[in-house]
């Protein structure tokens, strides 16, 4: 469905010369009132900067003559210079797509707060070098001292799943291959392999920025931006903006912020 | 009887009627002065001002910067209103993935915020329907829940201009206030609007929006970025439309919308290039359009995963 | 004075013609007290009227109970149901051209002046309904920009005009001959006469395009829109008519025979029936099919999601038209004139709804979301409707006022007294 469409919109979406191709024949064939209208109607689809003359639509062939040889020229507007420069996208020079992490990843917070504001955080390794650890911690509900905040709640996984049993400043792959907090996306697309295809495209997980690489750059979503990797389903949250137009049912409680909105 | 007392009749009557004239007149003054406040507010050069379409660069300069006068005059913010024209080689597509849609009007909240929309009735380019699982009936839609998102089963489908190939709200409106341009975007000349809402009528998908009155903002919560087919300030008695943040994405950044997105379940880019992300969608994916079958070739896209 | 019997040459009409219109202005300034009443009583509610539009300009058209989901109310329901009653007048030119019925000559010149009147409230109730009415001239051609002709609205504005210049045509110039006591010549206005019947056909199918056209209001999205639009003008023009007249003949003491009368109850009869069965036949369309489609009309006869603002007006409508109908059909409808009048009356309101209201509203209920929002009109646009209509039977009744002199030969150039004229 997708793929007919694609080619259908390829056609439409294309140059000018192949539409007027299109419309000319049809128009001699039906010469008819209303084929003109149809065809005057696409050409003010198409052709959007197209500007028709007022006495255009008496004659058919008019229009479409009038039609060409306005495009041939070159519509008017296109030449009157604005006041924001056109940008074209498409050149090779593409500007970077970073991947947004949450401040403090692959460390841990020890609750104080510093001087300058911001919390304290250590290197796991800073206490994990000490604390020997068991040869099978399977049970990720039982953290004696520490990560009592962490409730593993992911599939059947165990915390060694992704964490790496000797150094604990470093995630690990399926395969042993060690890997850095900052590369996490990876460890999960190791499972997540659709989503991490999305994702790759562009089509999960939000980003911000420029849609046009070849103008600015973008940052997009790292996964544990919006999965807690212990976690990771998404938790119902309470929506915004609820509608507030005139005579449209709200919801118990809904209060309108403009008395005089609804007061007539 | 009258005819009995002619010559005096007449006269009386002349004046009688003169006076009765008068008072109409004056009733007729006075019935109309709500109009002289209004008037005070609409200028002389807002009044004669040209279509979009018909200012050359000059006269849109001086128009654009009226704008901003007025709207430091009326709103007391300092903008910019710029005049952003299509880009070359761009037709823009939009693509919604409903699997990863939650419903919590991020979008919406974003959209009201960008366009500077009118306050008090909560207004934005798109309508979030919440739909029962197993059914594209919209008759079952709820617009206004309030409960947490999402709930259980439930999906979620914002919906806004679908900026049509084949655009209904265009062709029925009586003075071309509102075109497509070239990179596909249905924008409105706020300041060309007659106000008869055909194209609201005509519209299937609810995209359009009328002001109902002068859209009420402060000063520190309008977004001074603003185009003049986009999000400026619309004037009372106009309608509106989505224009796909014109005046983010013609300068190659991303609409609003999408940016607020928690969960990435809007793509947005340029259909024309074979390496956007929006064409990935539409090859990889079995997206649909919303009411094909009314033929307006919606340039705005809904699938699922899997 | 000119003889009547001399042809008038060109550049006598230069002094004939304000002559013409000096007569008609004092004409329509005297009269009896009842008169002077009726008009001030019109004059009166066409100020609120005016004073409530100015509110609704200076405040925004939050003064009305529109929304972003019924846009069209009030104004636009008033205004599709009198381009109905406009069309529906030319019933007076079909028999009397077309059949060359020759009573129905003397009365013709009633239903074109209804019609001016009627095409007069039209270009208000749009206007009234602008949201930007000092934009206006953004439509005219050549200074502005006319869509057309992609737009129904440019074609309903152009068959509008053009037929308010067509019927103002004939009444001027059959009304200007008659007071020079000359024959008119038919060259000037026969083929004018014919032009108004196809041209009244066309206002109210290209009205009714507007509506049908839109393929996302499933409510409206129907061929048989524009043939119930053109039977329910045949419905309401005739019986606004019948009434006209047997208000005339107690007011102006008009000399009218019982033929016109009957011709148009004969109209009257038929389209009444006809308007009624298009209507099952497309509530069982959308009844028996069921399906989404079918929630407007749902809404509109019986409500849904307990929103039933619109069912007492259909309801109100349908029982209307269905007496109206029972009445006209019984046999002493010819006779007794209590009958005619009441079912003439009955009909012009049930048409009234159930082209308004009752077909204007539901088009936006539910919205093309599927959202339910209802609406009644605000105080503001009862105002304005009620002072459009003031201002339009303001028009009607000037109009009858000085014509129907005229015609009779009260009033002419040869000189009666406009004292003698007064009725």
């Amino acid at each position: 469905m997708s793929r007919t469409k694609l080619q259908k919109n390829k056609r439409i979406w294309g140059q000018q010369p192949i539409y007027f191709a299109q419309v000319r024949p049809a128009a001699i064939h039906f010469g008819t009132f209303f084929s003109m209208i149809a065809n005057y109607k696409a050409i003010l689809v198409k052709n959007s900067h197209f500007r028709p003359l007022k006495t255009i639509h008496l004659l058919n062939f008019f229009v479409i003559a009038v039609a060409i040889l306005d495009s041939a020229c070159g519509a008017p507007d296109d030449t009157i210079v604005r006041n924001v420069a056109v940008a074209s996208p498409g050149t090779t020079e593409l500007y970077p797509e970073t991947i947004f992490l949450p401040p403090g990843i692959g460390t841990y917070a020890t609750g104080k707060i510093l001087a300058d504001g911001t919390a304290e955080t250590i290197p796991c390794m800073t206490c994990h070098a000490t604390i020997p650890t068991a040869k099978t911690q399977t049970n990720p509900m039982d953290p004696k001292q520490f990560h009592q905040d962490i409730s593993l709640v992911h599939g059947n996984l165990e915390c060694l799943s992704c964490h790496d049993r000797e150094n604990r400043n470093a995630l690990r792959l399926a395969s042993g291959s060690l890997l850095e907090f900052r590369e996490t996306v990876q460890l999960c697309a190791q499972c997540h392999g659709l989503q991490y295809r999305d994702y790759t495209h562009g089509a999960h997980g939000g980003m911000n920025g420029y849609w046009d690489r070849s103008t600015g750059e973008r940052t997009k979503n790292g996964c544990i931006v919006c999965h807690s990797p212990h976690n990771p389903k998404i938790q119902p949250v309470v929506p915004v903006l609820v509608p507030n137009d005139r005579f449209l049912d709200h919801p118990m409680g809904e209060t309108t912020t403009d008395s005089t909105y609804n007061g007539h | 009887m009258e005819a009995e007392n002619k010559p005096t009749g007449i006269s009386r009557r002349t004046v009688v009627k003169g006076a009765a004239a008068t008072l109409g007149a004056a009733a007729f003054a006075r019935a109309m002065a709500p109009i002289m406040n209004w008037s005070e507010t609409t200028s002389l050069d807002e009044f004669v001002q040209k279509h979009y379409r018909e200012l050359n660069s000059q006269e849109m300069n001086d128009v654009l910067r009226r704008l901003e006068r007025e709207t430091k005059e009326n709103y007391g913010a300092d903008v910019t209103i710029n005049d952003i024209k299509p880009m070359q080689g761009v037709v823009f597509g939009y693509a919604l993935n409903l699997s990863i849609c939650i419903g919590c009007r991020k979008c919406a909240e974003a959209c009201h915020k960008e366009n500077n929309h009118d306050r008090p009735s909560h207004n934005a380019y798109i309508r979030v329907l919440e739909l029962d699982q197993g059914s594209m009936n919209l008759e079952n839609a709820n617009t206004t829940y309030t409960h947490p998102v999402p709930a259980p089963g439930k999906y979620y489908m914002p919906v806004q201009c679908q900026q049509c190939e084949n655009p209904p709200c265009v062709n029925v409106c009586p003075v071309e206030a509102t075109w497509q341009e070239a990179d596909g975007i249905t924008v409105v000349d706020y300041n060309w609007c007659i106000g008869c809402r055909y194209c609201e009528a005509a519209c299937p998908y609810h995209a359009r929006r009328f002001n109902w009155r002068k859209p009420e903002i402060s000063a520190t919560e309008i977004n001074p970025n603003q185009a003049y087919l986009s999000n400026r300030i619309r004037p009372q008695g106009v309608v509106e439309k989505c224009t796909f943040c014109l005046h983010r994405t013609r300068v190659g950044r991303l609409p609003a919308c999408l940016e607020a997105c928690p969960t990435g379940a809007r793509v947005f880019g340029n259909l024309l290039d074979p390496n956007s992300e929006i064409r990935w969608v539409l090859e990889n994916k079995r997206v649909f359009v919303l009411k094909e079958e009314l033929g307006t070739k919606p340039r705005f896209f809904y699938f699922f995963d899997v | 004075m000119e003889t009547e019997s001399q042809p008038v040459v060109h550049s006598e009409h230069r002094i004939n013609y304000p002559k013409f219109l000096w007569r008609l202005i004092v004409q329509a300034t005297e009269g009896r007290p009842l008169y002077y009443a009726w008009m001030t009583f019109l004059t009166a509610l066409a100020l609120v009227g005016a004073n409530a539009w100015a509110q609704q300009i200076e405040s925004g058209m939050i003064t009305t109970n529109m929304t972003d989901q019924v846009s069209w109310g009030l104004y636009i329901a008033n205004f599709t149901f009198l381009v109905g009653l406009a069309a529906g007048a030319v019933m007076m030119v079909i028999p009397a051209y077309v059949y060359r019925d020759r009573d129905m000559h003397d009365v013709v010149i009633v239903g074109e002046l209804l019609a001016i009147a009627a095409i007069t409230m039209c270009l208000m109730f749009v206007v009234a309904d602008l949201g930007r009415p000092d934009r206006f001239w953004h439509m005219i051609p050549g200074l502005g920009r006319f869509h057309w002709p992609m737009s129904m609205l440019t074609w309903d504005v152009i068959v509008l005009n053009g037929y308010l210049l067509l019927n103002l045509h004939i009444c001027g110039y059959l009304l200007y001959t008659r007071f020079l006591n000359r024959r008119p010549n038919p060259a000037w206005y026969v083929p004018f006469v014919f032009l108004s019947i196809v041209w009244a056909i066309s206002i109210h199918t290209v009205t009714a395009f507007l509506y049908q056209g839109l393929g996302g209001r499933p409510f409206w999205n129907t061929a048989l829109l524009a043939p119930r639009f053109i039977v329910s003008a045949f419905v309401t023009g005739p019986a606004f008519i019948i009434l006209t007249l047997q208000i005339l003949r107690h007011t102006l003491g008009l000399q009218v025979t019982d033929k016109p009368i009957a011709t148009l109850m004969g109209v009257l009869r038929i389209t009444v029936l006809l308007n009624l069965f298009m209507l099952a036949s497309e509530l069982f369309t959308q009844f028996y099919t069921g399906g989404t489609h079918v929630t407007a009309a749902e809404y509109l006869f019986f409500g849904t999601h307990g929103k039933n603002e619109l069912v007492p007006w259909i309801w109100s409508s349908i029982t209307m038209n269905v007496i109206a109908a029972m009445l006209l059909l019984h046999p002493g409808a010819g006779t007794k004139r209590w009958l005619l009048n009441t079912a003439c009356v009955l009909v012009f309101f049930g048409v009234w709804i159930e082209k308004g209201m009752g077909l204007i509203v539901p088009g936006f209920v539910p919205s093309t979301l599927h959202e339910l929002v209802e609406y009644a009109p605000s105080m503001n646009e009862w105002k304005i409707t009620v002072g459009v209509w003031a201002a339009g039977l303001l028009v009607y009744t000037i109009a009858l006022k000085v014509a129907l002199p005229v015609l009779t030969g009260k009033i002419s150039l040869s000189g009666t007294s406009n004292t003698a004229a007064k009725p």
